[in-house]
């Protein structure tokens, strides 16, 4: 037996060892991130046609998404620093360009300045925006030709709203 | 045979998406001592093709609606791009998961007090190349670009003092018996007020109707010397009087009150 008691001994001081807290201290850091996904990076409207003409308008609705992932509070803008679509003369003025949110009644010309589009207090994943566009035609003004501009999408916090 | 395949290349590489994203959005300097600061920012290529990034500075005032308009750097009274460097200076190149950090620095002046602030934005420097051009149509192209905004703020801790002031508070009934609430505060201080605040329309029992929170959820901004008009809509009210009570915590010690009654149907309008 007491050959065992060596075993037994050191059985005994393992297990207290082995029932002692040991604080393990796990730190990490979840910095502020946000993600924005554009579904294209270029869109060619339809080609306009003498019915859009007599409507005066011709529609691209759902013709970009954007998805935008964050977990601070935040905001997309929209903006062009062009200041018409096309360089031609007569030019086409920015303000035929309009945009809206899909679901919304509300058409906005494209300006120069900064314009929301979509904010949230709250963290998102995946939240997708769809756009819709609008441009507006004109048998007089309108002569043929393609007509280009650059729409700039800003993600930004909203720290500050 | 082998420029055809090399121009191919060449399209469907102006066809890949060029994302990327920023961390974090907000840069706030806090001067000790008048000691230059260093905080940096990250960009990282998020997309599937090489990018070349812009990086470029703006200044900044918020307008009445809370919308910002954006200037030329330095050219705004309490821009503190007057005193920021940043590196790189000059455009970059980013391989898709490639990041570079953004170092940013400001040396502000010693006399200076308050709340100082700016932009830098990260775009893409190359908009999409159009995919095709005919001729005699009428048609539009949209080419699209993305751009991340940093906030810098520049703080000088121990002088900033939180004033606001209720300017305007203003009820307008409809037709439909719904209310339109105008209201207009103002920064009277020389810090940032991060503002929290509802306006409750209550009966003369004190019973709470409505609740409407002002700005984005509840929140809105508002730098010094500056003015906020915020909009909201309430819901219609039967024939009677009420008291529209509108509490704001914007920071200090105390919240900001302001009460208005009202009549709706036959009995005089107070307002």
């Amino acid at each position: 037996m007491t050959k065992y008691l060596p075993f037994i001994a050191c059985f005994i001081s393992l297990s207290l060892w082995g029932a002692q807290e040991l604080n393990v201290l796990v730190q990490m850091t979840v910095p502020p991130l946000q993600n924005l996904e554009l579904s294209q990076n270029s869109l060619n409207m339809p080609e306009s046609k003498t019915e859009d003409f007599d409507r005066g308008y011709i529609d691209f609705p759902d013709a970009l998404t954007l998805n935008i992932s964050s977990n601070v509070p935040w905001k997309v803008l929209v903006h062009t620093e062009d200041l018409t679509l096309t360089n031609r003369n007569p030019p086409k003025p920015l303000a035929d360009l309009l945009w809206k949110r899909s679901k919304r009644n509300r058409y906005r010309a494209l300006r120069n300045k900064t314009r929301r589009v979509a904010r949230s207090q709250n963290p998102v994943f995946d939240r997708k925006i769809d756009l819709d566009f609008r441009v507006l035609l004109d048998w007089v003004d309108d002569s043929p030709g393609n007509y280009q501009t650059t729409l700039i999408f800003t993600v930004a916090g909203n720290d500050v709203p | 045979m082998f420029r055809r395949l090399y121009f191919f290349i060449l399209l469907q590489n102006s066809l890949l998406l060029a994302d990327f994203s920023v961390t974090p959005l907000l840069l706030e300097f806090a001067a000790e001592e008048n000691k230059p600061q260093t905080l940096h920012f990250t960009v990282r290529n998020t997309g599937k093709k090489e990018t070349e990034m812009h990086l470029y500075g703006r200044d900044f005032l918020m307008q009445e609606n809370g919308q910002e308009v954006e200037y030329d750097p330095k050219s705004q009274e309490r821009s503190c791009a007057q005193w920021m460097t940043y590196a790189p200076s000059e455009n970059f190149l980013l391989q898709p998961g490639e990041e570079q950090d953004i170092r940013v620095s400001m040396s502000p002046e010693k006399n200076a007090s308050g709340i100082f602030w700016s932009k830098l934005f990260v775009e893409e420097a190359q908009a999409p190349s159009p995919i095709s051009k005919e001729e005699g149509s009428h048609h539009v192209q949209l080419l699209i670009k993305q751009r991340w905004e940093v906030r810098l703020h520049q703080v000088f801790p121990g002088t900033l003092d939180k004033s606001l002031a209720i300017q305007d508070m203003h009820i307008e009934g409809k037709e439909d018996r719904s209310l339109d609430i105008n209201i207009a505060v103002s920064n009277q201080g020389s810090g940032l007020l991060r503002c929290q605040g509802a306006l409750e329309i209550k009966d003369m029992e004190g019973n709470a109707l409505q609740t409407l929170p002002l700005g984005s959820n509840g929140r809105f901004g508002l730098y010094p010397k500056m003015e906020r008009k915020l909009h909201l809509k309430a819901k219609a009210l039967e024939d009677g009087e009420y008291v529209a009570l509108l509490v704001l915590d914007y920071g200090a010690d105390q919240l900001m009150a302001g009460e208005l009654e009202f009549s709706i149907g036959n009995e005089e309008h107070d307002d």
